[in-house]
């Protein structure tokens, strides 16, 4: 079996060199898909954070959380 | 040199390779940076002579043997025992070894020595290419040991480091090349072993042997807890660690171009046909590629990695970054030859292992990896180089017609296939990289040259000898200073 190319012999007559070649329009869905589903992570994502972090300041009032500032311990995720 | 084309050609060759020596220093400059700003402030100054040191040192003995080691053991053993009659076990070549004078400044006119090896045209080739050619294999050298020098900052002793850095840089890394990283060697041509922009043969190595050393090494003091939990000890500067790997990512272009033979006559040179020239750029294996396609494979693999490693750390700089890192080098394998999506999607997959896979070794075995090298170059690299044998199946992995592969022929030579690039993966990774470091971490051990003292560590490997980086900035202590008290007094 071979994903395309089975000879370098006739190198002149060669085209497409990568695997499956035919597929280039799914491949090209697939990353239009992959690119915006990234975006729609990235934002619920960010607004998460936000609103995370939100709740923590209203808890401990803002003039707290503005002496979090160059606190490494403040609100860090462990893993 | 006295035919007009035949001159370009070897000039501009030697050229290309001059410029990429000089890109690929930027990784060197990126690795210093990267392993100072992850560092803390206690101990900046030992990380970065502990890197800058490995320079010299791979360098000269890089001269000394490594660049003969590269051409001599193509056919050592297995070729010598499975490949045509006759073939010897070690390869000649008069060009590499340190005493011969086209390992200096040559006209490429008649050796001294004569030699029955080297024609007149091998002579004036070697006498124009030999130094840039031996300059960007030796910047790959550095590069190998340098990948290991993150991993283990903190606690081991620059001696231990050094050894083991010249094993690697000039020893076990050109080895694997010799094997599966030649037009001839004898992992090409019995397994079809194909990796053509080094994702085993440099990161899949170097990977293996960061893991030997850190298991023999010992975790940072203080970095897991009583309970086993592992703490993130803050790196002193994140900002320069990113910068670091940016500046990596730059210097990788140079080893990308470098990876390459920029222009040679493919029909009448490598195929010895008949007829018509056609010039192109080649892998390694002398099979056909360009630069436009690496160029394009490149910046795919690398968006792929770093949207990856964005969503898997959700947006941490240093694992984002480092997912772009290791989307090129899963990628890197089949880069010559992928569409650019699918190197996009191999370079994400290679990121999602890479960052479980460091995750859990590190929970499961308490392994402490300061910069996650063993996952970003070891396992990425290793699963890149077992998806380009199902991915580049049946292609010819090389150009010199023994009929020979053991997996599969495809038009006289072995075919690429998912055994031999998933055996040389695992030989790569274990059997040349783990295992001689973890057995001369041993005995370095034995003889205390591995680790720092405890109290040094502690107080910090800069404190009784170069003092502080940043004299004139007052000392912010943060948790893991209160956990180096608790330690300092037999606590925690």
């Amino acid at each position: 079996m071979s994903t395309n190319v089975e000879s370098w012999s006739d190198i002149a007559s060669l085209g497409a060199i990568y695997p499956f070649p035919g597929i280039e329009w799914a491949l090209a869905i697939v990353a239009v898909v992959i690119w915006l589903a990234w975006h729609c992570w990235q934002i619920r994502s960010e607004n998460a954070e936000y609103d995370a972090a939100l709740r923590h300041y209203r808890e401990i009032g803002l003039d707290k959380a503005l002496d979090h500032r160059g606190n490494f311990d403040a609100m860090v995720e462990k893993h | 040199m006295s035919d007009g084309l035949g001159s370009l050609t070897v000039i501009f060759t030697e050229f290309y390779y001059w410029v990429t020596v000089v890109f690929m220093f930027l990784i060197h400059v990126g690795f210093c940076v990267y392993e100072v700003g992850a560092s803390r402030r206690k101990n900046i100054q030992h990380t970065l002579m502990k890197n800058t040191m490995v320079i010299p040192l791979v360098t000269i003995t890089f001269f000394y043997f490594g660049w003969w080691i590269y051409f001599a053991f193509v056919n050592f053993p297995m070729l010598a025992w499975f490949g045509p009659e006759d073939t010897p076990m070690f390869a000649s070549a008069a060009f590499a070894v340190p005493w011969s004078e086209l390992m200096g400044t040559h006209m490429g006119g008649s050796v001294t020595v004569q030699t029955d090896s080297l024609t007149a045209d091998d002579t004036m080739y070697w006498a124009r290419i030999n130094g840039v050619f031996w300059a960007a294999f030796l910047l790959f050298s550095w590069t190998t040991a340098s990948i290991i020098s993150g991993a283990v900052i903190e606690r081991i002793k620059t001696q231990a480091f050094l050894i083991i850095a010249v094993m690697v840089g000039s020893g076990t890394w050109i080895i694997d090349a010799a094997w599966g990283w030649s037009w001839n060697g004898w992992m090409v041509q019995l397994w079809g072993f194909h990796d053509a922009y080094a994702s085993s043969v440099v990161h899949g190595i170097a990977g293996g042997s960061a893991l030997g050393v850190l298991c023999v090494l010992g975790p940072r003091l203080g970095k897991f807890a009583a309970d086993g939990t592992p703490r993130d000890i803050p790196q002193n500067n994140p900002w320069f660690v990113t910068i670091g790997l940016f500046l990596i990512y730059t210097g990788f272009w140079g080893f990308y171009a470098a990876c390459n033979i920029p222009i040679i006559d493919f029909t009448t040179v490598v195929m010895g046909q008949e007829g018509e020239s056609f010039f192109t750029a080649t892998n390694i294996y002398l099979t056909p590629t360009s630069l436009s396609a690496i160029t394009f494979n490149f910046l795919m693999s690398l968006s792929g990695g770093l949207l990856a490693g964005y969503v898997l750390s959700k947006g941490d700089p240093f694992w984002s970054y480092s997912g772009g890192l290791a989307g090129v080098i899963t990628a890197s394998a089949g880069n010559d030859l992928y569409h650019p999506v699918e190197a996009m999607i191999i370079g994400m997959a290679g990121v999602w292992v890479a960052y479980k896979l460091h995750y859990w070794v590190e929970r499961r075995f308490k392994l402490d990896d300061a910069v996650g090298a063993v996952a970003v170059h070891g396992y990425a690299g290793f699963f890149g180089t077992v998806v380009a044998g199902f991915m580049l199946w049946g292609y010819p992995s090389n150009i010199v017609g023994n009929e020979i592969g053991w997996f599969g022929n495809v038009d006289g030579v072995a075919a690429i296939n998912p055994i031999g690039n998933f055996l040389g993966a695992a030989l790569f990774f274990w059997g040349l990289g783990f295992l001689p470091c973890w057995i001369v971490a041993k005995i370095l051990n034995g003889l205390g040259w591995l680790r720092v003292p405890r109290e040094v560590e502690l107080a910090g490997l800069d404190t009784h000898d170069y003092g502080d980086a940043f004299p004139y900035y007052a000392y912010r202590e943060t948790v893991m200073e209160d956990i180096d008290r608790q330690l300092a007094k037999g606590q925690n």
